[in-house]
């Protein structure tokens, strides 16, 4: 296809999984499970081609349509955009492979009882969350992001139903009640913002606002809608049941990325739209939650009796740490964006890790049939792969070196003593000592010699596949620290603290 | 008082009302209902800010943009109701399996 | 101004704040419906003062006409299987969250004054923060907005409303039908093997032939609807709602069920945003973008991806319908193809 415009590679990671989705469905059963492998490579290509313009051309701005912002909608990849893409691709890649696996599982191994083909219904849904996030990442118009936050959540209340027990509708529909609400709050904030600047392109925005009343109501209402969306404590109700019922593969998507897609807007709007005078009097809102966020989530993590839902609350207590940047990031300061890059840094690296904890624990339900914390030794012997796993991921949590996390945790910790917040120092620290107190009741069980062999328990047969994307994915939470400088410096492109780059032409 | 204060005003009383429903109605379906008013309070104010100039024609790219909102609720209506569907029949289904 | 149109906006929108009210708080959840699309009606009035004849006719369909037909499908449901008509206060137990967590004041049945007090604290308070904003808003007169006149020339149809949602931001509306999509997947896997076909209206000879009269009409309208959208109020949407009205009209007095083939049917409803991003993608050929049409086709391009929309939305409506209703047409298809009496419950994930 003899396609002109270099940065049409935009629309590649939004339009392959979703015209991918339509075939799966119309196709469905066994063709479904094969275009969704298929489509795996095509997606994390089309997103390696958009960082590779980035990084080498700076930001990319695709207008839909060719109606150029502020008429129509505009696709922008920049530094922070990539990053989202990178992370999203490789979850997503991983994630697939392990879904295999899982799924496979459900239709051969029945235990008596027919069931529906789950996996059949699990692809399509999953490519176009995939589309949705992808769109999400890249998009530059606020109408445009409230249709696909609405994406997002309508594709995830549909993998989470997927088990179809009555705790997982149950949870489905408080996640939905929540997320509608919070969409709502969020939309009431894009007709105050056009009513106020008569456009919706997030560039246009940031050259015109002013500060006044208006964009003060509408930076509120869309700072808590988001909020909600993000499950930031004391927002944060729907979050355990909805990621503790859904299939394993889904909670890694959900707790990975999808919570990200709303915490992605809110730093777009924060440091791209609303002026700085105006943020700063509420910076210390959203920190403070997430001080608190990260205190609660640990407590719960450690008492929970589920490892589901210990790891549940532990994403509850890491998202705590994304909302320290709107304390610690000051625009136009150095630290400012040293805080900013570990803040996303950090997001990278607790998808990774936590993505892969999730798909330990549906491992192990799998395997043994439930997921008690108390009864996992007799389990670890059957799973070494996967509790070594564990182990890996839990290094990544806790934020240990060399991970990305010790990282971005090293800087915040920085920044944080360097502007006086000692409140804040304090937590970041007692937070990592609280993630290495929870996760240790998991990895003690691995060293744990099982008091009573329970022969009674029929344990299943586990594919390999599942087992090794699990590790692969621990392994990418590790070796991303290594990789912390060259992120950073991708962070860096279009940033709002960088000096604003001369568009080159197009080779 | 102008048509355009008048539907907006009334826009933003339907949004606190729709959004207060949701959180004090105790029964699902008035949560889910509480969610389409609030939605249409949005909605109308929207749609009254395009209007403010009595003489020429209204901004079209609010309607636009509404008639995409409307869509949207109705699918996120549609998918709350089957779950509560689901959760109030789950009990009456268990024996049938 | 004329005083008595003056009159009329004041009158209505005291009446939709009345209803809204009446909605939450009346006692019967069948009235509260009732009353809601009522407030779908009363809305569509208020559109058509505001001079949006496009979202008045959408919010008549879908806002009032299929989201009332949805709930009052869930509710019919829910009486049917709890014990023949349970009055309100049981449906409310039942209907509300068992252990709740939810961290909200709720009114207690025994204590609604206190309920409806913090009830009247909230919403007033929203209100006026909110009031104060919008107020300054809605009297200045400077009222930004989105140039389109100049691209109207190039967007191959007179209606703005539809060069927008088709052209302009043919984006958002490719995501939004993508959206519907997904509340099909997710509706039909909640529904799935649910077989119980019972009709939502006893069929007599008058019932049918009522029918059998009023479908052609039904599907002549559709098509005006959706041929007028590109240059008068109309389109893609509202023509769909039209047409799923008629489909469900056909399912609940099962004068001929629609059965066509799963897949067929699965073809039907993917159509419409397959076809658009056929056509998206076509954009991109030679020096195009996606979602570019070349000026000279961009009118009969809109007019195909309106058509086939048309067909699948209205589908999509038919099936969403059908997902909330008694009626249970596409469990029992399922069903009867796959093992019969299947429980919906995948318990492989259950833990004891």
């Amino acid at each position: 296809m003899p396609v002109t415009h270099a940065d049409a590679c935009l629309v590649w990671p939004i339009v392959a999984p979703l015209a991918t989705a339509l075939a799966a469905f119309v196709l469905g059963g066994r063709w479904s499970t094969r275009l969704g492998v298929a489509v795996v490579p095509i997606v994390v290509a089309a997103t390696a081609v958009v960082t590779w313009r980035v990084w080498h051309h700076g930001p990319q701005t695709y207008s839909l349509g060719n109606w150029p912002a502020p008429l129509g909608i505009e696709l922008h990849a920049d530094g922070l955009s990539c990053a989202m893409l990178l992370m999203s691709a490789c979850i997503g890649a991983v994630v697939s492979v392990y879904s295999v696996g899982y799924f496979e599982g459900s239709t051969t191994a029945s235990r008596g009882q027919p069931q529906k083909d789950t996996g059949a219904q699990f692809w399509p849904l999953w490519l176009m969350l995939w589309s949705a996030l992808h769109a999400l990442f890249l998009s530059a118009d606020i109408f445009n992001l409230y249709v696909t936050l609405e994406l997002l959540t309508l594709a995830a209340i549909g993998l989470v139903v997927l088990t179809g027990t009555r705790a997982a509708v149950e949870a489905a529909l408080r996640y939905l009640l929540a997320a509608l609400a919070g969409s709502l709050l969020y939309l009431a904030g894009v007709a105050l913002m056009y009513g106020a600047h008569g456009t919706l392109d997030i560039a246009s925005l940031g050259r015109s606002v002013t500060a006044d009343a208006s964009l003060q109501a509408a930076l509120l209402l869309m700072m808590v809608g988001l909020m909600l969306k993000t499950a930031l404590f004391p927002l944060h109700f729907w979050l355990p049941p909805a990621h503790g019922s859904a299939p394993a593969p889904v909670s890694a998507l959900l707790s990975g990325l999808v919570v990200k897609g709303s915490f992605y807007i809110l730093l777009r709007l924060w440091f791209d739209v609303f002026p700085q005078e105006f943020t700063r009097p509420l910076t210390l809102l959203p920190a403070v939650l997430g001080a608190a966020a990260i205190l609660w989530g640990s407590m719960q993590a450690l008492v929970a009796d589920r490892l589901k839902m210990l790891v549940a609350y532990s994403t509850v207590a890491q998202l705590g740490y994304l909302f320290l940047v709107f304390g610690l990031a000051r625009p136009g300061s150095d630290t400012g964006f040293a805080a900013w890059s570990a803040v996303v840094l950090f997001a990278l690296s607790h998808a990774c890790a936590k993505g892969a904890l999730f798909l330990a624990a549906g491992t192990i339900l799998h395997v043994a049939g439930h997921d008690r914390i108390r009864d996992l030794p007799a389990v670890s012997r059957r799973l070494p792969t996967t509790f070594f796993a564990i182990g890996v991921a839990s290094v990544g949590l806790m934020g240990l070196p060399p991970t990305a996390a010790f990282v971005a945790k090293w800087t915040l910790l920085r920044v944080a003593l360097g502007g006086g917040h000692i409140g804040l120092a304090v937590v970041i620290v007692l937070g990592g000592l609280l993630a290495a107190a929870y996760l240790f009741r998991v990895l003690a069980a691995a060293f744990t010699q099982p008091g009573v062999v329970d022969t009674n328990v029929s344990y299943r047969k586990v594919p390999r596949w599942m087992e090794y994307s699990t590790l692969g994915l621990a392994l990418v939470s590790l070796l991303l620290g290594l990789a912390s400088y060259p992120v950073i410096e991708l962070l860096r492109i279009g940033s709002p603290w960088s000096p604003p780059i001369v568009q080159e032409a197009a080779p | 008082m102008t048509p355009t204060l008048n539907y907006a005003l009334t826009g933003v009383v339907l949004f606190s009302v729709g959004l207060s429903g949701l959180f004090f109605c105790a029964h699902l379906l008035r949560k889910i209902l509480s969610v389409n008013m609030a939605g249409s309070g949005v909605f109308l104010v929207f749609v009254a800010l395009a209007r403010r100039q009595p003489d020429v024609p209204p901004d079209p790219v609010p309607q636009a943009l509404v008639l995409t909102g409307i869509v949207v609720a109705v699918s996120a209506t549609a998918v709350a109701l089957a779950l509560f569907r689901r959760l109030t029949h789950e009990p009456a289904e268990e024996p049938h399996g | 101004m004329d005083s008595s149109l003056a009159w009329f906006d004041a009158i209505l929108t005291l009446t939709l704040v009345v209803v809204a009210l009446r909605v939450l708080f009346a006692q019967d959840l069948f009235q509260a419906i009732v009353l809601f699309i009522v407030f779908g009606l009363l809305l569509s009035l208020a559109w058509c003062r505001l001079g949006a004849v496009d979202v008045a006719l959408a919010e008549a369909a879908i806002g009032a006409g299929l989201t009332g037909a949805l709930f009052l499908n869930t509710l019919a449901t829910t009486r049917r299987h709890g014990d023949q008509a349970p009055p309100a206060e049981t449906i409310d137990r039942k209907g509300a969250w068992v252990d709740d967590k939810l961290p909200t004041l709720r009114p207690r049945p025994s204590t609604p004054w206190t309920g409806r007090l913090a009830f009247g604290l909230v919403a007033g308070s929203v209100t006026a923060w909110m009031a104060a904003v919008v107020v300054p808003l809605a009297v200045s007169s400077d009222a930004p907005r989105i140039a389109i006149d100049e691209a109207m020339l190039r967007s191959g149809v007179t209606n703005p409303v539809t060069a927008v949602l088709l052209n302009f931001r043919a984006y958002d509306t490719l995501l939004e039908v993508a959206v519907l999509m997904l509340a099909v997947l997710t509706v039909s896997s909640l529904t799935a093997g649910s077989a119980r076909v019972s009709k939502a209206l006893p069929s007599g000879p008058v019932l049918t032939s009522f029918v059998r009269l009023i479908l052609p009409v039904v599907v002549m309208v559709a098509v005006y609807v959706l041929w007028s959208g590109t240059k008068a109020p109309g389109g893609a949407f509202q023509a769909a709602a039209l047409l799923g009205a008629g489909g469900v009209l056909l399912l609940v007095t099962d004068t001929q069920s629609p059965s066509c083939a799963r897949y067929l049917r699965r073809v039907l409803l993917v159509a419409g945003l397959a076809v658009f991003l056929l056509v998206g993608l076509g954009g991109m050929l030679g020096a195009g973008r996606f979602l570019e049409y070349p000026p000279a086709w961009a009118g009969v391009l809109i007019t195909l991806v309106e058509t086939v929309l048309t067909v699948s939305i209205a589908l999509v409506l038919v099936m969403l319908f059908v997902g909330t209703s008694p009626t249970g047409a596409e469990g029992s298809a399922r069903a009867s193809d796959e093992t019969p009496g299947a429980t919906p419950l995948v318990s492989r994930e259950r833990t004891s």
